[in-house]
């Protein structure tokens, strides 16, 4: 199964549902980076809720040595299905941001 | 009380009543002695309050208005009544200052309320006015705003209810029933249901298997049985008991030094989060410029599912649910093998009591008790019947008419169960200064320990050791592969019962998250659903209808490049769209044939009548194209009907 970027899970017509299509590229992309961090902060941390302390440990090794074969087997070792808690944080985010916007518009 | 005046924020809400003479009961408390630290960071809590005080002291504020819009009784000549009509009863004139009064302990017997209620709760080290606050930020907003169920659901909990339960923190609202209805609401919580059901199935499970130990020719008392499932309840219970305990367990506070419980300091963690975001919301509130505003939305969704404050309560109140878990598992298990032991031996079962060894033993034992100055009484049927007149408990050790003996201990309440008459003259035959000759009638065998039992575990622990020193070693073995089998099956039906569990809260989850926004759906829900969205605005945009699946033919997507014979398709029959740009009297006019339309994936596969010059043969050869590049370069040339596609 391909891992799905967060990239490419944040594009789309967020930028539209936001009303912001029409803003620059630069600031687009300035966006999709906090976006992506974001995201990339809520699944390390329900990766890691998941894992004991010692494999949590071990996991942080991996992430920083950016052993990526490593990690997929870790997780896959574990059946922690990385690219569904990607895709849901991602979506998520996407969701919580474009009401949570919209709510504070419509106050 | 300190002496009122209004704050800032106070003031802006306060009804005018500047002809009125009295201060403004609606102002918040100000502190009187210099602003100290935790004044300083208090004085900023009631700053950043959400709308949820606002709202709470808006009410206090209507109610207050009444009050003093209340017409005043009018300035009239007293009657004093006649002889005909007796003077009329007249409501006593309340003056301004006595109303305002009444206003001011209104709001301070509200505001103290508010404070027990979170009292009751256990936060103790907080300070009145971060109580306050929170009380009435909590009950106010908790169960009503989104932000909070966003900021709630990233900690695994559907809403704010759901929180208050799994943590053991008593919601705001709650605080205001009677005991009585918290005792229902207790039985009726799912918390009690769910030990109900599992109880159920755990003694269905046991009696079943009971039977089959039966069958199988093995020693099973079903007193003991229903020993055994209690004993799992128990344990059961006592897991829970043992989770409550972990999830009360005493931790650093955060806020403001001291012991807290884990619990409320988790979930008071958690409120302090969705107040900062009321509060940040409200500061961003007003930006014209949408780019910006998005800017410091996702500023502060940054904040909201990975907040460093949290992090560590959230890890470890996970790592408490497992623990209890594993510890409940273990204890049901303990539990039901116990149990069944333990009631094998009290009831009195022993298979293996007729053996020698049993029999001397417990001929010993009786006449150590004698030799202790037991009485040796006769019951009406002749059978010897021994008690030994402890200060703890007694025991009855009983020869039966099969000649074995059989060894029992019980203990009873004896206030509840016995008359005051019997019980005295109970213990008249207990009492060794009294040398009242042996009767040899025992008054009432519900009285035959009757008073003297004080100590219940001493009690088991004597009546289980005797039980572990008479059974022999095979009736020991078989003792405990009854209670084991029966152990085991009500582990599997623990087991079982979990499972179905996780399954119906992982169906509830998937439902919770479609009704309650929190979407934690796949990416594709999403992806399909601003698909669709965008696809039926551009079709909007071009003043068509989105082509529809043909009637009563199903493409196959998987078959890709394909043709379809002519005779297996209907050309007749489907919606045909032409170019954009076609001019139907130049040249050959191309056709697409709708063969199949996937909305949610933006693709439609369309067909065009090819004719093979060779052979004569005919055949629609399909393509797939995206639908949205589909739209733009193509017209239907029928008027379509509206409607979404298949």
């Amino acid at each position: 199964m391909a891992l799905p970027t967060i990239d490419e899970l944040l594009e789309g017509d967020l930028f539209e549902l936001l009303g912001i299509s029409d803003v620059d590229d630069t600031k687009k992309a300035s966006l999709v980076k906090t976006m992506t961090e974001t995201v990339d902060a809520r699944v390390i941390n329900r990766v890691t809720a998941l894992m004991s302390e010692e494999d949590a440990a071990q996991f942080g090794q991996l992430a920083e040595a950016e052993d990526q074969e490593g990690l997929i087997k870790f997780l896959v070792d574990r059946e922690i299905d990385l690219p569904q808690i990607v895709s849901e944080e991602a979506a998520r985010l996407r969701v919580e941001l474009v009401e949570l916007t919209r709510l504070v518009q419509e106050k | 009380m300190p002496e009122q005046a209004p704050t800032p924020q106070a003031a802006g809400t306060q009804p005018a009543r500047a002809e009125q003479a009295v201060p403004a009961p609606a102002a918040r408390p100000e502190p009187t002695k210099p602003e100290s630290f935790a004044d300083r960071r208090r004085n900023e809590q009631i700053a950043r309050a959400g709308e949820g005080r606002d709202a709470a002291w808006a009410k206090l504020q209507a109610a207050e208005t009444m009050f003093w819009s209340a017409p005043e009784p009018p300035d009239e000549v007293p009657s004093f009544g006649s002889l005909d009509e007796p003077e009329p009863a007249r409501e006593p004139k309340v003056s301004q200052e006595e109303l305002h009064s009444r206003v001011v302990e209104a709001r301070r017997n509200y505001a103290t309320k508010t404070l027990e209620l979170w009292r009751k709760g256990g936060i103790e080290k907080l300070s009145p006015e971060d109580l306050e606050i929170l009380a009435e930020d909590l009950a106010d907003t908790a169960e009503k705003s989104a932000l909070a169920e966003m900021v709630i659901s990233h900690h695994g909990f559907k809403n704010a209810q759901e929180m208050f339960r799994k943590l053991g923190v008593n919601e705001v609202e709650a605080f205001g029933q009677t005991f009585t209805k918290e005792q229902e609401s207790f039985l009726k919580s799912p918390a009690v249901q769910e030990q109900l059901a599992k109880l159920g199935l755990s003694g269905g499970t046991s009696l079943a298997t009971a039977g089959v130990i039966t069958l199988l020719g093995g020693p099973v008392s079903w007193a003991a049985v229903g020993l055994g499932v209690g004993g799992a309840a128990l344990g059961r219970l006592g897991g829970e008991g043992i989770r409550k305990l972990m999830l009360n367990r005493k931790v650093e506070s955060k806020f403001g030094g001291g012991q807290v419980k884990f619990n409320e300091q988790y979930a008071r963690e958690i409120f302090e989060v969705v107040i900062q975001m009321q509060s940040q919301i409200k500061e961003i509130q007003g930006t014209e410029d949408k780019f910006a505003l998005t800017e410091q939305v996702l500023e502060l969704l940054r904040g909201a599912g990975s907040p460093a404050m949290l992090a560590e309560s959230h890890q470890s109140y996970k790592k408490t649910e497992r623990g209890a878990a594993w510890i409940k598992a273990g204890l049901s298990l303990v539990g039901a093998v116990g149990g069944n032991l333990i009631g094998n031996a009290i009831i009195g079962h022993f298979a293996a009591a007729d053996s020698e060894a049993a029999r001397e033993a417990i001929k010993h034992q009786i006449q150590q008790a004698h030799e202790q100055g037991v009485w040796i009484i006769h019951d009406a049927s002749g059978q010897a019947q021994i008690v030994a007149p402890g200060t703890e408990h007694a025991h009855f050790v009983k020869e039966q008419t099969d000649g074995l003996w059989h060894f029992a201990i019980q203990q009873r309440d004896v206030d509840a169960a016995a008359s005051k008459h019997l019980l005295d003259q109970f213990h008249s035959y207990l009492s060794p200064d009294q040398k009242l000759p042996v009767p040899n009638v025992l008054p009432n065998h519900d009285l035959f320990h009757a008073g003297v039992v004080r100590d219940v575990d001493s009690a088991f622990d004597s009546a289980r050791a005797s039980a572990l020193q008479h059974i022999s070693h095979d009736a020991l073995f078989a003792q405990w592969a009854s209670a084991g089998a029966v152990g085991l099956g009500l582990l599997a039906a623990e087991g079982g019962w979990n499972a179905g569990h996780a399954i119906r809260s992982q169906a509830h989850e998937r439902r919770v998250a479609a009704d309650d926004r929190v979407l934690v759906g796949s990416i594709d829900e999403v992806e399909s659903m601003l698909t669709e969205r965008s696809l039926y605005r551009l079709a909007d945009q071009y003043g068509v209808k989105l082509p529809q699946n043909p009637i009563g033919f199903r493409y196959n997507w998987e078959l890709q490049p394909h043709t379809i014979p002519k005779k297996d398709f209907s050309f007749e029959k489907i919606p045909t769209w032409v170019p954009r740009n076609a001019v139907a009297d130049r040249g050959r006019l191309i056709e697409y044939g709708v063969a199949s339309v996937d909305v949610a994936r933006n693709r439609i596969a369309v067909v065009t009548l090819q004719h093979q010059n060779n052979s004569g043969a005919e055949a629609y050869v399909c393509s797939v194209m995206r639908l949205d590049e589909f739209i733009r370069d193509n017209k239907p040339i029928i008027k379509q009907q509206g409607g979404r596609a298949a």
